[in-house]
């Protein structure tokens, strides 16, 4: 039996021959994706590629994420402990379809004289989506509710 | 573990015998282990049980499916558009459904990795704040290579989603862009691997499995993989409709009905935005043949009608990832060819009307062209085309990009 404590996250050691050699494999793709980009003269704005590339890391990490881990820390203090798993799944879903609507929902792309993109009402769509989603997550509270109460488990430690 | 030894400095490492890289990488990864001991990532400052090894460890593998995935169907179009001027790899015209599901799968598992990769993101994020931050020049190297990973993998997804809908918020080129940040999304994810594989495959084998969760409340392991697998299929079921015709009713957030268009067809170009609405209804036209052929042949719309017609049923299969089936009927570009004294492998640039434009002409390998349902259409569905599907004649051909599609077509170059 392994007596080990399960490892934590991240906590491998990276490194061996496997590592070194897909590093210089990966290494080189990135090295000719940046090359192909910069030598293909139909690319547009490089400085306007880079801004959105990084730009878009950055918002992920410095707001997106941030944001996703106030919202778990919020919703730790203010829902009951035997709910919180029913609301953290009907967020996730709820968000997700909240991320694919943003390009429709603006219409920004629409072209005049051709009715065949974009041919929705997309805000009613949004807003049927996501009453489904929220009819399942209410059964789940509901379910989650009438449930018994779990017995003292371990030190709460919240979930974010 | 071998390194016992404490404290000891590259200078008594080299003394030793040691290589001077070796040295190097003993002794800060020997400091850094210290550190590591001291401060090392503070559960309590992210105290959920799902930032866990086995939870990053499943996500990585299915988003490293859709990432790869898309980028095999996305060099598949890149070179249907662009073909490599190498015989045996030219883009096969059977089956005539290839690129309508290779474009389809494309989208599809595009838009399924924005859950994955952002409950993904969400489990790893306590690494971003790792202390010491770099533990060793392999892991220097890792961490280096997730910044094209994991900004190329959100550019990608999020520049894809957007030029779905047509929705262009940058100065630079879209199909340019998008294909040479793949090659920066795969070099990264090949460095991922190789230093996540010995991990990943102990947290996906019976030991990972078995181990039991960690304490706390909130979703279980499985209970977030039920909800991100939730999410995965709305997303889905939301949008593949556009090209998944049994789903299109309840796709509600597809910026393509299949169904919706003139004679039942979505358009991307209109006549009037490919500035060819009055050369197009010219009662002058004339269809040229011409190249290198034997006679060059004029035909008139007219002259095009009383030629044997041939029905098809080909899908129109947008990069965008749409696509639509129909009938259409029109004039063999084989039999055209013959009729000019053309030879048998011969290959054909298809010119359109429209007078400026990057997609107004194409190009018809040998497959193509000698391909039995490689119409010049003239009909779609019975009735004579819509002036934006192309009046008066359009080419349709199986296995073949919807730009590659030429509308409006004034000229067959034979070359």
């Amino acid at each position: 039996m392994d007596e080990r404590p399960a490892p934590r996250l991240g906590e491998d050691e990276v490194g061996g021959r496997l590592f070194w050699v897909a590093a210089a494999v990966g290494l080189g793709v990135i090295a000719f994706a940046l090359i192909g980009l910069l030598n293909d003269p139909r690319a547009g704005s490089l400085t306007n590629w880079a801004t959105f590339l990084i730009g878009g890391l950055l918002l992920h990490d410095g707001l997106f994420a941030p944001l996703v881990v106030s919202l778990g820390l919020v919703g730790w203090f203010v829902l009951p402990r035997r709910l919180r798993p029913a609301f953290q799944a009907t967020l996730i879903v709820a968000g997700s379809v909240v991320l694919l609507s943003i390009p429709v929902i603006g219409r920004w792309g629409e072209l005049p004289g051709n009715p065949t993109l974009l041919p929705r009402d997309y805000g009613a769509g949004l807003a049927v989506a996501l009453g489904v989603v929220a009819i399942g997550g209410l059964i789940a509270v509901l379910r989650a509710a009438r449930r018994p109460a779990p017995p003292p488990g371990p030190p709460d430690r919240g979930g974010w | 573990m071998v390194r016992r030894t404490r404290g000891r400095g590259v200078g008594e490492r080299l003394a030793a015998g040691q290589a001077p890289s070796a040295a190097l990488a003993d002794h800060l990864g020997e400091r850094a282990a210290e550190r590591a001991a001291a401060r090392r990532v503070d559960p309590a400052r992210f105290p959920g049980r799902l930032h866990d090894e086995r939870v990053a460890a499943v996500l990585g593998a299915a988003l490293g499916i859709t990432f790869i995935t898309c980028f095999l169907t996305g060099l598949y179009s890149h070179f249907a558009q662009h073909p490599l001027d190498l015989g045996f790899l030219s883009m096969p015209a059977s089956p005539a459904w290839l690129y309508r599901f290779t474009q389809g799968l494309h989208v599809a598992a595009g838009i399924a990795a924005i859950p994955l990769l952002l409950a993904k993101l969400w489990t790893i994020y306590p690494l971003l704040f790792v202390m010491p931050p770099v533990r060793s020049p392999a892991h220097l190297v890792e961490r280096i290579a997730l910044i094209p990973l994991v900004a190329g993998g959100l550019f990608q997804l999020f520049t894809g989603l957007a030029n779905t809908a047509h929705w262009y918020v940058w100065s630079f080129s879209f199909p340019v862009a998008h294909y040479w940040t793949a090659w920066l999304v795969i070099g990264g994810l090949i460095v991922h691997i190789g230093a996540k594989w010995v991990t990943t495959r102990r947290a996906l084998g019976s030991e990972g499995r078995s181990r039991p969760e960690p304490d706390g409340d909130g979703l279980s392991r499985r209970a977030f993989f039920g909800a991100v697998a939730t999410a995965v299929g709305a997303v889905t079921v939301l949008s593949v409709g556009q090209t998944f015709r049994p789903l299109r009713r309840v796709s509600l957030l597809a910026p393509r009905d299949p169904g919706v268009g003139p004679q039942g067809l979505p358009i991307n170009k209109t006549a009037a935005g490919a500035r060819v609405t009055t050369i197009a209804r010219d009662p002058q036209y004339a269809l040229v043949v011409n190249g290198r052929v034997a006679t060059p042949l004029r035909l008139t719309l007219a002259d095009l009608q009383s030629l044997p017609q041939h029905t098809a049923s080909l899908p129109i299969a947008c990069v965008e990832g749409w696509s639509a089936g129909a009938t259409w009927t029109g004039v063999r570009v084989r039999d055209l060819l013959a009729m000019a004294g053309a030879d048998a492998n011969a290959e054909v640039i298809v010119h359109s009307l429209q007078p400026r434009g990057s997609y107004r002409s194409s190009r018809l390998n040998e497959a193509h062209a000698a391909h039995g349902d490689t119409l010049l259409a003239l009909r779609v569905r019975g009735e004579e085309l819509h002036i934006d599907h192309g009046f008066p004649a359009r080419l349709i051909a199986p296995n073949r990009p919807g730009v590659q599609q030429t509308k409006w077509v004034g000229r067959l170059e034979v070359v």
